[in-house]
């Protein structure tokens, strides 16, 4: 056997299974068309959870933003799953250069811990761009081990008809809080899923069906949003995390 | 329109996945992220608005991508470099002494392991691993003759057999 072919037979042993590659494409498919098949209620905040999900998982990921450019048929998103800003001092001067507001260091017993820039490209149904926006978030932990995440993003037209958890008014500023539940199911179960729970995902706004996990798997995204003059804020968290602890959070970013 | 999407994802991993986890395993020397690699690639591609000439264009083009994606993940000041075996699910283990060979191949310097890779398996010319890799042709055929000189006395010290290494032989490069 020639030298060429040993090494070719040594590289060929290193490869992804045919089901890594089946789940990879999956995922790819999935996120590429994520808006398209999820038009209508609060597609975007399905995508912010993906994309939190995989941020703990650590890999570059896809995800979403709260706000589409009118005539937006969809938003692909990406970020590093590593920490571009270091510090609060950092994203807030990426904050500033960009026209938004100030991280703060610490906030309601939640102290930064790493932040990134999330890049958003919106499509029209054709698929032509509608815009490119950048949108800053930071991830703040506290001394549980807890995290929430605090996103700001350029205010865009789109369309929000979906019914929220609850809403609170704050020092005037009008604040929609979203508890949503998300049933991830093994790929494979995917078109043999319970009639039951397909029927509660097309009725509730706030029960989601996503495949890919390795098991049906229960978790809840809980989030707050708000605009502040032209920015628009999403505090979020899928820890166990209460709804007072984020509004706290939220009561603290605009008292601020 | 981005180039990747649900119409050619299945071809572009059933095409590339395989190769980019090699390249990463080259250039990072171990494929603990290399679905992490593989997925930064996707999504560049998923993300640019890209147009290639035909197949080799697209090939390249991922290749130099997976490079500076290894280069990005090399930099991170926090890079948890791991040198220890690969992920027993990623590398089928049917053939020892493949995977010996590997094992040998890892122990050469980062472009010696690229160049390798790329002019053994993909059976790219020096010249165009240089335009990939962005190095000279003369950088990357001292990589190949340097990866060739160590790989040949480490196997011919361990298995006291011939690989082929000489010059002049049927895999030495110009």
């Amino acid at each position: 056997m020639q030298n060429r072919e040993k090494i070719k037979k040594a590289f060929s042993g290193v490869h992804f299974s045919e089901m890594e590659k089946s789940l990879m494409t999956d995922r790819i498919s999935e996120a590429s068309l994520f808006a398209k098949e999820r038009t209508g209620k609060n597609n975007m905040k399905m995508k912010r959870w993906q994309r939190v999900a995989m941020i703990v998982a650590g890999v570059l990921v896809l995800g979403g933003t709260v706000g589409a450019a009118a005539g937006t048929d969809m938003i692909r998103s990406w970020s590093n799953s590593f920490s571009d800003f270091k510090t609060a001092g950092k994203i807030s001067q990426k904050a500033s250069e960009l026209g938004m507001n100030s991280f703060p260091d610490e906030i309601a017993g939640f102290e930064y811990s790493g932040g990134n820039t999330v890049h958003n490209t919106g499509e029209d149904e054709a698929g032509n761009s509608t815009g490119d926006w950048d949108e800053l978030e930071a991830e703040y932990k506290n001394e549980d081990g807890k995290s929430i995440y605090i996103s700001q993003s350029p205010v865009v037209e789109g369309k929000d008809d979906q019914q929220h958890t609850d809403e609170v008014v704050i020092d005037g500023t009008t604040v929609l809080y979203d508890c949503d539940e998300y049933l991830f199911l093994p790929p494979d179960m995917e078109g043999k899923t319970d009639q039951k729970l397909l029927d509660r995902e097309a009725s509730d706004d706030h029960f989601f069906i996503s495949y890919g996990s390795d098991e049906p798997e229960t978790k809840f995204f809980k989030n707050a949003s708000f605009v502040i003059g032209d920015i628009r804020y999403l505090i979020f968290s899928y820890d166990e995390v209460s709804e007072d602890e984020l509004i706290s959070v939220v009561r603290e970013l605009i008292q601020k | 329109m981005p180039y990747m999407d649900k119409r050619n994802a299945a071809r572009l991993v059933n095409d590339y996945a395989d190769m980019i986890m090699r390249i990463g395993l080259m250039y990072l020397k171990q494929t603990y992220d290399a679905e992490d690699i593989c997925q930064e690639v996707f999504i560049k591609l998923m993300s640019a608005e890209l147009t290639f000439e035909d197949r080799e264009h697209e090939k390249a083009w991922i290749i130099r991508t997976t490079i500076n994606t290894c280069k990005d993940r090399k930099k991170l000041a926090f890079y948890r470099y791991w040198s220890g075996e690969p992920k027993e699910e990623l590398v089928s283990g049917d053939d020892f002494t493949g995977n010996d060979l590997l094992e040998e191949i890892k122990k050469l310097a980062k472009w010696q392991r690229v160049a390798i890779y790329l002019y053994y398996y993909e059976e790219y010319s020096t010249a165009e691993i240089a335009m990939l890799t962005g190095r000279t042709k003369s950088s990357v055929q001292k990589d190949l003759s340097r990866g060739r000189k160590f790989l040949k006395n480490i196997l011919e010290s361990e298995y006291g057999k011939d690989y082929g290494f000489e010059k002049g032989g049927a895999d030495y490069a110009e």
